[in-house]
């Protein structure tokens, strides 16, 4: 909340600073450096395949931010079948893809989670920081969910549970940027 | 970013984690980077970076709320420390301690329909605390208080709540000769604009499609407002009421300057749209 304070002019409206929020890329570009940007959903076998013969094509050196839309509910699936078949946990598609990048001789030399999406990159953290997720969950947006819609508040509680229940839960993440090099 | 956290670390005398961080905000306007410590489970300080000129002023006055306000030992009433300073990619950024606690926030969906009194009270008496601490030698000329710390933004959004300690965050609109009671009424007439804004964001916001130029949200208060927290009989009036009376009994502020500080916040809120002169008289008159 602003305008506050006796007398202060705000420097810029609400209206002028949203603006500047409708940026996405600016967190993303800030942690992983500015390179080109190839948006994938995971689930989708056909992108995926096009994303990889693409990324195969290009020369030594080359930079890639790929932004992977992750499903939910898929992720959490595919978890489950290998706890029941082999017991361990896997991080399902981004997973595979990681290791189909891997074989096309791409290097993963960073790798983060956004929040609430990449369209509106508010909140980054590197995927494998399971305290900035907690943190980011417990401390700054549970706190803050009086403005959304009853249906909202029980979503972000069942999230809250889930990340009880799976302290380690990257299968929750919507959307992860990777930078990638070629080898 | 691992250059930031090892530029951080020898100003900070810090041995930071350079695996684990958490953004928040704008590249391109303000961002908070909460950092770790080794073996912390918790970020230990922040750092907030401006990425333009207004949003570096922005943060060299809250850095400077920050310092002012560490001079003061209140009882129970703490804000996050100031850590040091460093210039990043041409701006000058901050570091302050993170504090961890029970944010007041998460009260508003208890106080729909009546405000619970007794946060009301507490911040009459954690403000109370803060007067004692922070005001001046001498009184103004023929008045029954004096100047004292003012925070400017206190609203339930900027505070929390550390066992039996009050945790005041955002330090931005401070300054160390402010009024007394503004701090108060300040809180009651955004608790008001909070309320309006329970129920408006809906899983737009989580698909990353939420409009800002359809934000449903109100930031600014309005006249109506005025009218509920200050004049018109009912729950939310009488518990700002009781709430006054208690913070002025308690600071040794007379009825008359009551009504006089009362008179001079109305009118610096003349901005409101809808408040035209006349309406401070209504608000004293229910007081």
């Amino acid at each position: 909340m602003r305008q506050k304070g006796p007398s202060d002019q705000r420097p810029m409206s609400d209206t002028e600073a949203a603006d500047i929020h409708l940026d996405p890329l600016s967190n993303v570009f800030f942690l992983l450096g500015e390179h080109r940007v190839e948006r994938l959903r995971l689930i989708h076998a056909q992108e995926r395949e096009r994303l990889l013969r693409g990324l195969a094509a290009c020369s030594p050196g080359e930079a890639r931010i790929v932004v992977c839309r992750l499903g939910i509910a898929r992720e959490l699936v595919s978890r489950a079948v290998f706890w029941a078949r082999l017991g361990v946990g896997l991080d399902g598609s981004l997973h595979r893809f990681r290791k189909a990048v891997n074989e096309i001789e791409w290097s993963e030399v960073g790798s983060i989670a956004v929040f609430p999406s990449f369209d509106s990159a508010r909140f980054c953290f590197p995927t494998a920081d399971h305290c900035s997720h907690h943190f980011l969950i417990r401390q700054i947006l549970f706190p803050r969910r009086y403005s959304l819609t009853l249906s909202t508040r029980l979503l972000l509680g069942i999230y809250m549970l889930l990340l009880r229940l799976f302290p380690s839960a990257s299968f929750l993440y919507r959307d992860v940027c990777l930078r990638i090099e070629k080898r | 970013m691992k250059t930031f956290i090892d530029h951080a670390q020898s100003i900070l005398g810090m041995d930071l984690d350079t695996s684990r961080y958490l953004v928040v905000g704008n590249a391109r306007w303000k961002r908070s980077v909460f950092l770790y410590e080794q073996g912390r489970a918790e970020p230990t300080v922040v750092a907030k970076m401006p990425a333009n000129e207004v949003a570096q002023q922005q943060c060299d006055r809250e850095y400077s709320g920050l310092k002012s306000f560490a001079k003061y030992s209140i009882q129970d009433v703490i804000a996050p420390r100031p850590k040091g300073e460093m210039v990043f990619g041409g701006f000058k950024c901050y570091f302050q301690q993170v504090i961890i606690s029970d944010q007041w926030l998460g009260r508003l969906l208890r106080s729909r329909r009546r405000p619970r009194r007794k946060d009301f009270l507490a911040a009459a008496a954690y403000l109370t605390r803060v007067y004692e601490s922070t005001r001046f030698p001498n009184v103004d000329d023929g008045r029954s208080f004096a100047r004292c710390f003012q925070h400017g933004d206190f609203w339930m959004g900027n505070l929390g709540q550390k066992g039996s300690s009050l945790v005041i965050y955002d330090f931005e609109y401070s300054r160390h000769d402010g009024l007394p009671l503004f701090d108060l009424l300040q809180f009651a007439l955004y608790f008001r604009v909070a309320l309006k804004n329970i129920g408006k964001v809906g899983t737009e916001i989580a698909r990353g499609s939420y409009d800002r130029k359809e934000e449903k949200r109100e930031f600014n208060p309005s006249v109506e407002d005025v009218a509920v927290m200050f004049v018109e009989p009912g729950p939310f009036r009488e518990t700002v009421a009781a709430s006054i009376q208690s913070y002025c009994a308690r600071c040794g502020i007379n009825r008359e300057d009551s009504a006089m500080l009362l008179r001079e916040y109305i009118e610096q809120n003349r901005g409101i749209s809808g408040l035209a002169p006349g309406w401070e008289n209504k608000v004293l008159q229910a007081h």
